[in-house]
């Protein structure tokens, strides 16, 4: 299975294979806020943190101005460079609306990583449990919660 | 990227006249995205177009190492029928589904015709 690291384990096996399928380079699950839930090929937290959060704003940024023009519906966005293309799609889930970032070269294609999308989005629905009842998160559990986060996105648990 | 303007569905008109041919669909070479279509329904025709410019870059690379050149033209012969992929304009492809007993020879000769008069 490919190496995707997850904070939530229901993510992990359909991320993986929307990766393997679609040929990704990199990939990334995160909520609308950009809390990342699991990636895949990223090395350093710095760059996770700031793709997600970029990636979120890109979606969030693109939904709005959608919404001033009449159009509805849930964001997809491509972008092909010269030796790489930017996928990001949002979708919904029993847990809320979340964000996948891909990236993908000439091995893969916009068709293929939209394709597997697709599939990625009904196995993520099905898989992804009902939210738990929100709990106080305290402040001297932050820190500690925040670094076994951290460690499950970069396989260090 | 699409350089050659043509008239796209008068093409796929044409080549789903053809007994035999049961949808054919243009797509982006590089993308693998849909640019025209003419296919039943049931058929994820997305999926075929990714599907296809993937295949078609594949043995492409393939043709290019053993040193043929790119291709111009595939045929894939499956249980229930065929499917062919040729070049149609630079940066599109013609995917062709068909019966077991479609005309291929028909089918590139189609091609050819709406090109050359475009």
């Amino acid at each position: 299975m490919t190496d995707v690291k997850a904070v939530e384990e229901w993510a992990e096996a359909p991320l993986g294979r929307f990766v393997k399928e679609s040929g990704l380079r990199l990939s990334l699950l995160t909520t609308t806020s950009g809390q990342v839930v699991a990636q895949y090929g990223f090395t350093k937290s710095l760059d996770v943190m700031a793709a997600a959060a970029l990636g979120a704003g890109v979606v969030s940024s693109t939904a709005l101005m959608c919404q001033m023009i009449g159009e509805g519906g849930l964001v997809r966005i491509n972008n092909r460079g010269h030796a790489q293309g930017i996928f990001l799609g949002e979708f919904d889930t029993p847990r809320g609306r979340h964000v996948v970032l891909a990236v993908y070269d000439s091995g893969s294609s916009a068709g293929l990583v939209q394709l597997f999308f697709e599939d990625l989005v009904e196995e993520i629905t099905a898989s992804c449990p009902a939210p738990e009842t929100r709990r106080v998160i305290l402040a001297e559990d932050f820190e500690r919660e925040l670094n076994d986060n951290l460690a499950a996105l970069f396989g260090r648990k | 990227m699409i350089v050659v303007p043509i008239n796209f569905e008068h093409l796929l008109q044409r080549v789903t006249r053809i007994r035999g041919v049961v949808g054919a669909v243009v797509l982006d070479d590089v993308d693998g995205l849909v640019v025209a279509e003419s296919i039943m329904d049931g058929v994820r025709v997305n999926a075929v177009a990714a599907l296809t410019a993937s295949m078609y870059g594949r043995i492409s690379q393939a043709t290019t190492a053993a040193g043929q050149g790119a291709p111009d033209f595939v045929q894939m012969r499956a249980e229930k029928g065929v499917l062919l992929a040729m070049r149609a304009t630079e940066g599109t492809i013609l995917a062709v589904i068909g019966d077991l007993d479609v005309n291929v020879g028909l089918v590139k000769i189609e091609l050819r015709r709406v090109l050359d008069t475009q």
